[in-house]
């Protein structure tokens, strides 16, 4: 059973509709994280999960039970947010982690001492007299989730706590919130748009694209096999080709992209995937750092090391480098096979590719997802 | 001039120290109407800026621009209107309150309360929509987020009032209209000061004067006082 | 619906709350200090046991000119009469014209003014009865030293008033439609001036004292009352230069308001009208006790009386 549940959430900003999902839910003691770019609706949803909004349609269930309006407040209770800005009020940094707990009830002896205690697991101890809006945004950004774990929520909820943040403090508390969602177990909705963050705390995401969710898999999944272009843009794959299915009925199917090869393992959690047939335009994608980049000797056979056993296990293309671009620690280089094929390879093995070379393209028949439109 | 000022200063600082009873008397009763004025409008103002500032209806631009043109309402066409509503040829005569402390606590109540109302609701509305989910988030019943929702303003807040004071304390047509400025009745501050000058006593005007300029140095400073005093804490 | 109900009761306990805090907070200091006499004046009277009884409407609004307040007088009489009567006086300082549209519209019970034109007016209307000779003080012209209008030498005030335009030398009015405003137009216009105009005269729009300094500062001439010169010649920079003469004459009246001619536009306010408040007021300030405290006002501190007491004379045997 889910610890909390959402059924047919949707959200209508005068006439359009900004969110719509038939259902969502928690499972206990997971991280679920939601992605999507800005203006997706994902931190709508967070709010209508959170019982911050109101959907339209529908109902969120907290351990079975459907919320109604009367309970809101008691529910909440049960929960505790961390936004994309700290939100902290005009007090010092005690009174505020203070506040939340006096909110709900809880006496101040024992208030002062979870205070205390959350404080020094964010390393904000040394902070406790100091006025909350004086602050630096990574200090105040501790001091929100000590105020959030004080609650002791049976759900906490973040919405791009990190978002705000810059790189070194963002990774340093990133770091520290896996390690203490580890030890509390705290079921969390987790909303962010960067995927590292994703990657690195969920179990289990949802993504959503223009209110819609589009896919749920663990994060890896969505990463390596998005289910549609747009996502597949979003989570930052580079090539992208439009492809006709030759042959689709064995587990690995043939397509054909202008004029060359592919082969490509199903998945086979994806339905679409499952029903491509022959003939069936698709689109292919292909995370660039799936791909090897071999200089190509120049007696060498195409087809080498492409078969195994008589059974394709990768896709070899040969091609030559159209373009090397540098984007500080690594590379991007370009080689045009027939199509354009994109990688990035680490700055200190740039120097192996000139550009004009022929080179061999690798990438297993795993790597490639295929995008049914 | 100088010499008036000078002689002024020194027969003034006499008058206060030696807690001249109608001077003291003045000044207690001015700080009593707008005291009770002040009191009244943020009875009216308050609740008014926290609807303003929370919810939404129709109309809400419009009360809120009629309050913003309140605030630069002269005293003088306040005290008109109101001695056109209180004389006893007026429709409500009846309840005979021209020329009584009552009229003026009106008077100045209709020129703070608009003060209070757009201050208090500008500083409401400054309040991120965001900290608002916080503190839904937090748990917080209507009650406790109406409490914090003050309290995160309370420096704003304060300065509102504290400017709807000065506006009341200050001015000087309306209470002169509609109380009358009788001596030992309805005269305070401003209208005593004017009193005074026509009658050529500068000395007593600039004493009066210089109670008024305390009064509301004071109240500024109190509030810095209280505006500052968080920034302390910064530096432990 | 339930939710807008609740929201509502949070609003007033905000309020209650707001309240109650500000309260505690300065109610100790703002605790009214009633000094002097207004309040202990009806009580003293009623435990002397004073010829009348306590009146059940107390409450009696004099509306007078800024003249007689700014001259103190009234600082003086109103104490003596509310003891006598025990009735609590208001009295109002406006202008001339104002002080008798409150009579006119039953916004004052009695009038103390000195505009015997318009007090005629107010009279042949109905609006004003039992108008009653007081007092008169006089008015003088003031100016610089220097007198650049010559003003000393002219036969009487009209004279004076015509070389003053001829000479174009600087005048300030007080262009308050007040009685001495009007005393002064009706100058220019016994001077065949109509009214004034030029770089030359200067209208102030305020009170006797502050037009006063003003003259004195620009150092021009202007038709003020005796008293207040006199209040205020010590910081003046101006002498007499005119005086005496019957035209200059400001002559003071005491009438009640018309509760008959009221009734006829506004049945609500004619019944607020103290009128045996106000015949009271009138026959005190006639009567021969307060006649003798008029004469007697200012002698100590100026030299001489502020007032003329004329009670029973006949006005226009004044000034002749």
């Amino acid at each position: 059973m889910y610890i909390i549940e959402g059924q047919n959430i949707s959200v209508r900003v005068g006439k359009s509709r900004i969110l719509d999902v038939k259902e969502i839910g928690l499972e206990e003691g997971r991280v679920f994280s939601v992605i999507g770019p800005n203006g997706s609706g994902k931190s709508t949803l967070l709010r209508v999960m959170a019982l911050l909004q109101n959907s339209d349609d529908g109902y969120v269930y907290f351990r079975g039970e459907r919320v109604l309006p009367r309970d809101r407040i008691r529910v909440r209770r049960r929960m505790a947010v961390v936004f994309q800005e700290p939100l902290l009020l005009d007090a010092t940094v005690e009174e505020n982690i203070i506040m939340g707990l006096k909110i709900r009830g809880v006496d101040a002896a024992t208030a002062k001492l979870r205070a205390g205690f959350w404080l020094e697991r964010f390393k904000v101890a040394h902070l406790s007299g100091r006025w909350a809006r004086a602050l630096s945004g990574g200090e105040a950004q501790r001091v929100s989730l000590a105020r959030a774990f004080a609650l002791e929520p049976e759900v906490l909820f973040l919405d791009e706590p990190f978002a705000n943040l810059d790189a070194p403090t963002r990774e340093a508390l990133l770091l520290e919130l896996s390690d203490v969602l580890h030890s509390t177990g705290v079921t969390t909705f987790f909303v962010s748009h960067d995927f590292k963050e994703v990657a690195f705390l969920a179990d289990k995401t949802m993504a959503l694209m223009d209110g819609l969710p589009v896919q749920e898999a663990p994060p890896e999944r969505i990463l390596d096999h998005p289910s549609c272009e747009k996502l597949a843009k979003f989570v930052g794959i580079e090539n992208i080709w439009p492809a006709k299915i030759l042959e689709g009925r064995s587990e690995t199917l043939i397509a054909d992209i202008n004029g060359l090869a592919v082969a490509v393992k199903k998945s086979g959690d994806l339905e679409d995937e499952r029903n491509a047939g022959a003939g069936c335009r698709v689109k292919i994608a292909l995370r660039g750092d799936k791909i090897n980049l071999i200089p190509r000797d120049t007696h060498g056979s195409l087809d080498r090391g492409c078969r195994m056993d008589g059974r394709i296990s990768q896709n070899c293309w040969s091609g030559r480098i159209k373009s090397i671009f540098h984007f500080g620690s690594t590379v991007r280089i370009t080689v045009d096979c027939g199509i354009d094929v994109s990688t990035s390879v680490p700055v200190q093995f740039a120097h192996t590719f000139k550009k004009g070379e022929n080179v061999e393209v690798r990438f297993s028949i795993d790597a490639p997802a295929v995008l049914v439109e | 001039m100088l010499d008036t000022v000078i002689d002024g200063l020194k027969k003034g600082l006499i008058l206060l120290f030696s807690l001249d009873r109608e001077v003291l008397g003045i000044t207690l009763f001015t700080l009593k109407i707008t005291g009770t004025a002040t009191l009244i409008s943020i009875a009216i103002a308050l609740p008014l800026a926290l609807l303003l500032a929370l919810r939404d209806f129709p109309g809400k631009k419009f009360v809120i621009s009629l309050a913003n043109l309140g605030m630069g309402l002269p005293p003088t066409v306040v005290g008109l209107w109101v001695s056109l509503m209180l004389w006893r040829s007026g429709p409500l005569g009846m309840l005979r309150i021209m020329y009584t402390p009552a009229a003026m606590v009106i008077a100045q109540t209709v020129i703070s309360t608009p003060i209070i109302l757009a201050l208090s609701t500008a500083a409401l509305q400054q309040i991120d929509r965001k900290l608002r989910w916080q503190i839904m988030a937090l748990g917080a019943s209507p009650l406790q987020m109406l409490f914090l929702m003050l309290k995160e303003a309370r420096y704003s807040l304060m300065a509102a009032v504290m400017a709807g004071f000065g506006g009341s304390i200050s001015e000087v047509g309306a209470s002169m209209m509609v109380g009358g400025n009788i001596q030992n009745y309805t005269r305070v501050l401003t209208t005593a000061i004017v009193l005074e000058t026509s009658k050529g006593h500068f000395d007593v005007a600039l004493a009066l004067s210089f109670i008024l300029m305390f009064l509301a140095y004071a109240a500024t400073l109190w509030l810095t006082f209280i505006q500052q005093r968080r920034y302390r804490n910064v530096y432990y | 619906m339930k939710h807008i109900k609740k929201t509502w009761f949070l609003v007033a306990s905000v309020m209650i709350l707001s309240l109650t805090v500000v309260l505690s907070g300065c109610g100790a200091k703002t605790e009214p200090a009633k000094t002097g006499t207004s309040s202990s004046g009806s009580d003293a009277a009623n435990q002397a046991g004073s010829q009348t009884s306590p009146p059940e409407n107390k409450e009696l609004i004099l509306s007078t000119t800024t003249s007689t307040q700014d001259s103190g007088l009234l600082d003086v009489l109103i104490p003596i009469f509310e003891e006598k009567t025990g009735y609590k006086v208001k009295p109002i300082a406006v202008g001339t014209g104002q002080a008798l549209a409150m009579g006119e519209k039953g916004d004052a019970d009695v009038m103390l003014v000195h505009a015997p034109d318009s007090e005629i007016q107010l009279v042949e209307k109905g609006a004003a009865i039992n108008r009653q000779l007081v007092m008169h003080n006089d008015f003088i012209i003031v100016g610089p030293k220097d007198d650049p209008a010559g003003i000393k030498n002219a036969k009487d005030s009209v004279e004076a008033f015509k070389s003053i335009a001829e000479k174009q030398a600087l005048f300030v009015s007080r262009g308050d439609d007040s009685g001495t405003n009007k005393k002064e137009l009706e100058l220019w216009k016994k001077a065949g001036l109509g009214k004034p105009e030029g770089k030359w005269y200067q209208s102030t729009g305020q009170g006797m004292g502050a037009t006063l300094d003003v003259a004195s500062e620009k150092a021009a001439y202007t038709l003020t009352d005796r008293g207040t010169y006199l209040a205020k010649k010590d910081k003046l920079q101006l002498e007499i230069l005119k005086e005496g003469d019957a035209s200059l004459l400001n002559i003071y009246h005491v009438m009640q308001t018309n509760p008959e001619y009221i009734k006829k536009n506004n049945p609500n306010a004619a019944r607020m009208i103290n009128e045996h408040g106000a015949k009271a007021f009138v026959d005190f300030m006639i009567s021969p006790d307060t006649q003798k405290i008029i004469g007697e006002f200012g002698k100590d501190k100026f030299g001489q009386p502020l007032f003329f007491p004329d009670a029973g004379k006949d006005e226009n045997s004044l000034g002749k």
